[in-house]
């Protein structure tokens, strides 16, 4: 008679538990995780993928010549009071409005140095030499002067680049 | 015959346990309302960010290099252009562009007779005028000193000027057709 008792208890406990279990307290929310998680990375493939997305510049409008091949990408927004320069290879140089420091203006410096180098290797391995290849865009928020955009300028120049562009948004 | 109250307590006690959820319904439901909002933002971005792009080109004077080529090929590289004292400059001021060759900008700067103004009209730069006048200019120094244009043009805007205005002048100007390559100078005044 006990041990019918105490089995009729554990059936309660273990239904209850199953009861439980069985309910769905997200609901709806369930079914849309996937989704959410797909539509995130998704969202990160896109966004690192494109640095335009993260750049703070906003270029003007004018019916240029398209865009051809280019070897850097470089967006030169204002952030405050502050020149951020975002490349196509998500580095970001940041310094005052009023101009680089000398260690800030040599950092930059050396990373276009770099890029000009694994650019020149890149050349030396296909046995193809593209001269538009050897160009540099800069996508210039139209906000910003050309006592902003010296120094970039400047950067390139001694970094061995021979060619730049700036770069403006076609009208439609 | 009722449950010894042990029983009870860990019925009670499961039940409370499975029916609390780490996240409940409503929190899900706002992280899910935040993911889209921040998805609809980027997509925002990315549809209102366009997908034509333009490029102005411009030019960076390069020194030459005498490079001697030993292999059978006896490549030989040679300078295309080079700036010279009679390269035309045309400074961009926010008033106004001057234009003359390079020694008026810097060996006789104090001259005022090397240097020819055009006043911009309600803010904008007259370009038109500017080759105009440079095309005048230059048909009158080639009778008078036989100096031939190299086809190279030094712009040097004020620092105070957009880079917009900078890069539609030179643009302008490239495309003009008078010119090979397009400088944009800095520092050198």
């Amino acid at each position: 008679m006990k041990k019918t008792r105490l089995d009729s208890t554990a059936m309660a406990l273990i239904r209850q538990k199953s009861r439980l279990c069985s309910e769905q307290p997200f609901g709806l929310a369930v079914i849309f995780i996937p989704f959410m998680a797909a539509a995130v990375i998704s969202l990160f493939v896109a966004f690192e993928g494109t640095p335009r997305i993260k750049s703070t510049s906003t270029p003007f409008e004018y019916p240029a010549d398209p865009v051809k091949e280019h070897s850097i990408w470089l967006s030169i927004g204002l952030q405050g009071h502050s020149i951020a320069i975002r490349t196509s290879d998500n580095r970001f140089f940041s310094w005052s409005a009023e101009g680089p420091s000398a260690s800030e203006f040599k950092n930059f410096q050396n990373y276009l140095r770099e890029r000009a180098a694994e650019h020149l290797q890149d050349t030396v391995r296909r046995g193809k030499v593209n001269a538009q290849t050897n160009e540099a865009a800069l996508a210039v928020d139209q906000g910003l002067t050309f006592h902003h955009v010296r120094p970039v300028i400047y950067a390139l120049a001694s970094a061995g680049f021979s060619k730049y562009g700036f770069e403006t948004r076609l009208i439609k | 015959m009722p449950t010894s109250p042990i029983l009870q307590l860990k019925i009670s006690e499961t039940k409370k346990r499975l029916s609390k959820p780490i996240f409940n319904e409503q929190t899900l439901w706002c992280l899910g309302l935040s993911i889209m909002v921040c998805i609809l933002t980027y997509a925002g971005r990315v549809v209102t960010m366009g997908s034509s792009w333009g490029m102005i080109t411009l030019d960076i004077p390069v020194a030459v290099q005498p490079f001697v080529d030993t292999t059978l090929h006896n490549y030989e590289e040679t300078a295309q252009a080079s700036i010279g004292s009679t390269t035309m400059v045309v400074a961009l001021t926010p008033s106004e562009l001057i234009f003359g060759d390079l020694a008026a900008f810097t060996t006789h700067r104090d001259d005022i007779r090397n240097k020819f103004l055009v006043p911009h009209k309600e803010g904008s730069p007259q370009v038109t005028d500017l080759l105009k006048q440079s095309d005048e200019w230059e048909n009158d120094r080639k009778k008078r000193l036989g100096i031939r244009p190299d086809g190279l043009l030094i712009i040097l805007p004020d620092p105070a000027v957009p880079i917009a205005i900078v890069s539609i002048v030179a643009e302008t100007l490239r495309k003009s057709g008078k010119f090979t390559h397009v400088v944009l100078g800095g520092g050198l005044l």
